[in-house]
This record gives structure tokens, sequence and C-alpha cells, in this order.
């Protein structure tokens, strides 16, 4: 069963979060008092869409490493203090609490739209033709073509009776200029079928959604409610 | 690589979205119908390459491949930079939302630059595959760094840039073999013009 956040439009979705992380990555500096205010919003947007919390938690520690060397960088480098604690500390958890809060909408967004749906917000949010097309194609064929890689890997692997040495690099090149040449290839059989389908360089939808009054509504409250949450402190 | 929300100041990370998006428009525009193809191809090809990790002194890196878009794809390169990063932020959480201007910024600008290196000409085709390769990587490392000295993170970031020079050095040699390998097989591929 899916909850109130999925089932509104993706766009909504979109401008939601992104809203959100606006707010919160705009708190100044030192200021800690309301991201206790945030996570229990961001809280209750994960009850209000049922996601997985193991995924949510799965993806914040993938954006950690970049997350804690920047907080690293700040405790540390402004010395110490006279009690011997890092004077940057207060500075530190800023930037921890920013990124991770960040990091934890950003997969509330990933967990709660599909791919597809997101590409379908993005393109109905006026992005550029280029990127919808580009991204489109990335999408159905991002999938073929990591396969097909892991084959020729799988082809070298089996057919290689010693390690590679100083050659290996050269392989890995030749490697990859065939997974391109055969992309590249693959990339006109593909031009020529869609032409013959009639594709004229846009790209067709057939999906239609209506941006509904509750769907604008959603997005207000719920900016209203982070800047609330952030003047409040 | 890939800078997450939350570090860099929000205005910054607005401001690089208008000029990286602004940049979408304009080095996107008057896409021939088999040119948004390929692209798209292309964009896939060094996603799905990047996902690969290649063992380098005991440890494993992955690949960027920023230089090797500047070469295929020209000033083009920008918008398939910018997608595959929209998709590692949305797949992997590699970057973030508010942060994708200024990653799409930091790596096009090595990948464009590596554009306009192989289309001088000058040198050998092998140096100069290498030497796009080296500033696709070396490019984003060095304006990352540049980035977190200027918000107050201190001169770290400078010596992990000059850590990336290991990197670099291995993605200009595979860029170097790549290039070698299309120039035999398809030299066609190495001379478009856009």
């Amino acid at each position: 069963m899916r909850g109130i956040f999925s089932r509104l439009d993706p766009r909504a979705r979109i401008l939601t979060i992104v809203a959100a992380v606006l707010i919160v990555t705009s708190t100044p500096m030192g200021v800690l008092w309301p991201f206790t205010s945030y996570l229990v919003l961001c809280f209750l947007l994960i009850l209000m869409s049922r996601a997985s919390g193991f995924y949510l938690l799965w993806r914040c520690l993938a954006a950690s490493p970049f997350i804690l060397l920047a907080a690293g960088l700040f405790a540390f480098q402004a010395g110490l203090t006279v009690d011997g604690r890092p004077a940057g500390l207060p500075l530190a958890a800023s930037v921890a609490l920013k990124g991770y809060t960040a990091a934890l909408l950003l997969a509330f967004l990933t967990a709660t739209t599909a791919l597809s749906d997101l590409l379908w917000g993005l393109r109905h949010l006026k992005a550029p033709e280029s990127l919808n097309v580009i991204l489109g194609m990335m999408y159905r064929y991002v999938g073929v073509l990591t396969e097909e890689y892991t084959r020729l890997e799988r082809a070298r692997d089996s057919r290689t009776v010693r390690p590679l040495g100083k050659l290996r690099f050269h392989v890995y090149g030749r490697q990859l200029g065939s997974l391109i040449l055969r992309s590249w290839d693959r990339a006109d059989h593909i031009h020529a079928a869609m032409v013959s389908r009639g594709y004229d360089g846009g790209w067709p939808v057939t999906i239609s959604r209506r941006f509904s009054f509750f769907d604008g509504a959603f997005v207000v409250a719920s900016s209203f409610l982070f800047v609330a949450a952030r003047l409040s402190s | 690589m890939h800078i997450a929300d939350g570090i860099i100041p929000t205005e910054w990370c607005v401001a690089a979205q208008g000029i990286s998006w602004a940049a979408l428009y304009w080095l996107g525009k008057r896409l021939e119908t088999d040119e948004v193809v390929r692209l798209g191809m292309l964009a896939s090809a060094t996603f799905a390459i990047s996902l690969a990790h290649f063992p380098l002194g005991g440890t494993s890196v992955h690949l960027g491949l920023y230089g090797l878009t500047g070469i295929l794809a020209g000033r083009r390169s920008f918008p398939v930079i910018f997608a595959a990063l929209l998709f590692q932020t949305m797949l992997f959480q590699h970057g973030g939302l508010l942060t994708l201007g200024l990653n799409a910024i930091n790596m096009g600008t090595g990948s464009l630059l590596a554009a306009f290196l192989w289309r001088t000409g000058f040198g050998s085709d092998g140096f100069r595959a290498f030497l796009c390769g080296f500033v696709g990587v070396l490019v984003p490392a060095l304006l990352i760094a540049i980035e977190f000295a200027l918000a107050g993170y201190g001169k770290g970031f400078l010596f992990m840039a000059a850590l990336y020079l290991g990197a670099a050095g291995l993605e200009g040699v595979i860029t170097l073999a790549t290039v070698t390998f299309l120039k035999t097989s398809r030299p066609g591929l190495l001379q478009l013009r856009v």
C-alpha cells in the first residue's frame, strides 16, 4: 500500500524535497537547534510514505565518506581549545547534520519515486530536451551496457591464463574502446528504428497527470513547516 | 569526488545550478536526432564503465572518463556529464540535489578542456589522448580543492587533489589505450566536429 507522499504528482515530490534541502542547507553554520525539528519533519514524511528505514540508512551511509571528511576538516583546522577539544566542533557538527539531513531527504525521494517518475517529473518541470532525451536513453540502456561490459570482462578473464601485469591498462583501454564501438553501432540501429517509427527529436510521453490543488498545497505546507522549524530556533 | 549537499555554502550551490542549467541549454541546443541517440548511448556506456573498478597499488579505483567523453562528444560532453551525474545522484547517492550544478561544472570543465585540447591538434594523438585523460580527472580535483579552500575548509583538500595525480595518470594511460584502439578500428569516431 502506497503512502500519501508516493501518491503525489512526481513534480510535487521533487519540488517538496528540493525546497526542504534548500532550507536545511541554508541554515547558518553553528546553529544546531533546528535540526531536531528538521529530523521530526523528515520522520513524519517517512511515516507518510512507508519508505524502508533500512534503505534510507543504507543510502545515508553511502553519502558518509564525503560528509565525514568535510566535517573532520572543519573540526581540526581551527586547532584545539584550551581543554584539548577541536575548536571547530560546532561547525563540524553543523556540516555533518546538514549533509546527513539532505542525504536523508534525497534518499527519501528516490525511495518513494520510481526513476521513470523522476524523469517524467523533470521533463514536465521544463528541463532541457537534450537532458530529457539523454536521461531517457540512459534509463533504457544503462542495464544493457552494464551487462555487455560484464560479458567483456568475463570473456577477458576466461581467456587470460596468466596475470596481465603491466599490459593490463592497455587491455582495459581496448576493452573500453570495444564497449564504446558496440554502443555507437547500437545507437545507429536504435536511431534507424526510432526514425522508422516517426521519431523527430522529441521524446513522446503517453502518461498524463494533473498537478492538483492538493499537490500544490502539500509543497507549500511542507516548505512552510521547514521554514517554521528553521525560524523557531 | 562528488560533493554532497550541506557542505558548500548554499548560495554558491544555487549560483552553480543557474550556471550549469544555462550551460546545459546552450551546449545542448540544436541537437540532431542521430546525435541525441549517440550521446545517450555514450552516457550509458561511460556510466556502465564508471561502475567497474580497476586495481591500482593494492587498492582499486573507478574511472570517470571525463577526458574520453570530451574527445568523443566535444562540447556536447557537458550534457552527457550532467545526465550521468544526475543518474549517479539518484541511484547511488553520489553527490546531492543542490550540488548537482557544482559537480557538473567541476567534472564538465575537465571534459570541455579535454575536448578543446583534443581538437587543437598539437603534438601526437597519443600524447593528446593521455593529456585529455589526465586533465579530465585533475581539473575537477583541483576545482573541488579550490572550492573547499574558499569555503573555509583550509588547505586539506589541496593535499587530496595532489593524491589524485595517480588516478589522473591511470586515467591518462587508459584513455591513451582506448584512443589507440579506436584510431585503429574506427578512426572516424575521433574526428567528429561537435
